[in-house]
């Protein structure tokens, strides 16, 4: 049963944080997902969507200090806002040196995170360096997203450390973010296996950060793909070592 | 939901889109913006109506120069002022004023006094029907020094038909209003112009001729 997803990037800005967003948004099931904005550069959320400082992210990394039932409601849906249509959110501090503090500290506590009750944990770590706090949380999650932009820079960043993360984090699967069509020349020219893609969507990603209203966000391209990854993210959990294919 | 087909039948495609547990609230705000714009523009439109509103001065027809009764008022002898009238004053707003012009007054209207509706006659009756106006020269103790144009008088006529010593109490008294009075230039008597009725005109105006004439002043509708 997958309890924690872990969304980063390895360099450039290929969107996490709005991926992580619309996943968390369309996750299945009654419960949903709780995104815990664990982005140890600062987050974007609260700014995008004019939120107090608190609950968030370091309420819950203090919380956890005191293990999954530490008397204080430690999961992450009890330290986290929720934005208008129901998503729990605990935003990150917009500064990173309060933002890194709060992911060390969350890094160190992340068994009490996995235990936690409630509804599933979408983590936006940001980008990923290794040996960080990012990278445990990362490493310790139950699936791992690689979030590269369809640019040659990025995908020649995740050809080259492609080694080191698949040693590292054992459940790693590798989303495209941008442009369309097939992932399967991407795959054959990176020499990686490429999981899905979130397909381009300004709309969509104007919707994500609250400046935009949408009458129907799920028909959007960016939600349709979400909705997708999340069902087989679910289906997996179900079936475990079989890597459903994502048609987007 | 255990997958039992773990083969590549386990394409996934999620027939129905799942809701998104989101709101777009961006253009919103604007909108608030905007509505709340409006009213304020509304209701600041509506403050300004209001207080114009209150504004009640009206225009009124004013004397300029001294008019005397009887005078027939022209359009130069009119101006027009802003004020606020109170309830129960009787005045003439400019938008009468057509009808104002070729009335006689009945009353003397002093400068920059306002015209009163009953300071103005009927139309065109000057003087009335029935009535006449004769003129006088009264000698000083033949008049009170208290006559004014419009006040209420009789008309003594002296009677001197017995001619002899006898007969001193032939005297009669008519009801007449006086018009003008202006004082002569030496002697100190004066001219006045009186409004009496028709069929004493000729008496008055016969007696008055061989100045044996006074005038009494009355109480206003009173008799002598």
């Amino acid at each position: 049963m997958t309890r924690t997803v872990a969304l980063f990037s390895l360099g450039g800005a290929p969107g996490v944080t709005l991926a992580a967003m619309a996943l968390a948004a369309v996750w299945p099931g009654d419960t949903g997902a709780v995104l815990v904005e664990a982005d140890a550069s600062g987050g974007d959320i609260g700014t995008w969507r004019t939120l107090q400082t608190s609950p968030g992210l370091t309420d819950l990394a203090a919380a956890l200090r005191h293990g999954a039932d530490g008397g204080y409601g430690a999961g992450p849906a009890e330290h986290a806002q929720i934005l208008p249509g129901g998503l729990p959110v605990c935003p990150a501090p917009a500064s990173p040196d309060r933002a890194d503090g709060a992911v060390r500290l969350l890094a160190q506590n992340t068994a009490a995170l996995a235990a936690a009750p409630g509804p599933v944990t979408v983590l936006d770590l940001g980008r990923l360096a290794p040996r960080t706090a990012t990278a445990h949380l990362a490493a310790q999650a139950d699936t791992a997203l690689l979030l590269a932009g369809d640019d040659l820079a990025q995908l020649r960043r995740v050809q080259e450390s492609a080694a080191y993360l698949f040693e590292t984090l054992p459940g790693l699967r590798t989303v495209i973010t941008g442009g369309r069509g097939s992932t399967s020349e991407i795959a054959g020219a990176v020499g990686v296996p490429v999981w899905g893609r979130i397909p381009e969507d300004r709309a969509g990603a104007a919707f994500l950060r609250g400046e935009k209203g949408l009458r129907r966000p799920e028909r959007r391209p960016l939600f349709r793909a979400a909705a997708s990854l999340s069902h087989a993210l679910v289906q997996d959990a179900a079936s475990p070592r079989e890597h459903t294919e994502v048609a987007v | 939901m255990v997958g039992t087909s773990t083969g590549p039948a386990s394409r996934t495609r999620p027939s129905p889109a799942p809701p998104v547990r989101l709101l777009g609230s961006g253009p919103r705000r604007w909108r608030w913006l905007v509505l709340g714009l409006a009213l304020a523009t509304t209701g600041a439109l509506a403050g300004v109506t209001a207080v114009e509103r209150l504004d009640q001065r009206q225009g009124v027809l004013v004397a300029e120069g001294d008019l005397p009764a009887g005078h027939v008022v022209g359009a130069g002898d009119l101006r027009v002022v802003r004020m606020t009238v109170a309830d129960g004053v009787s005045v003439i707003g400019e938008q009468e004023l057509e009808q104002v012009i070729g009335r006689p007054l009945t009353v003397p209207v002093a400068d920059g006094s306002v015209l009163s509706g009953t300071a103005l006659g009927p139309d065109a009756a000057y003087p009335a029907a029935e009535e006449a106006v004769v003129g006088a020269s009264l000698q000083p103790g033949r008049f009170p020094a208290s006559l004014q144009p419009g006040s209420a008088v009789s008309v003594v006529v002296f009677t001197e038909e017995a001619g002899g010593e006898g007969s001193q109490d032939g005297a009669e008294a008519y009801p007449a209003r006086v018009q003008s009075v202006e004082p002569s230039a030496t002697d100190g008597s004066v001219i006045v112009e009186l409004a009496v009725a028709a069929l004493d005109a000729a008496r008055i105006s016969a007696a008055a001729a061989t100045e044996s004439v006074a005038v009494v002043q009355v109480p206003p509708r009173g008799g002598a």
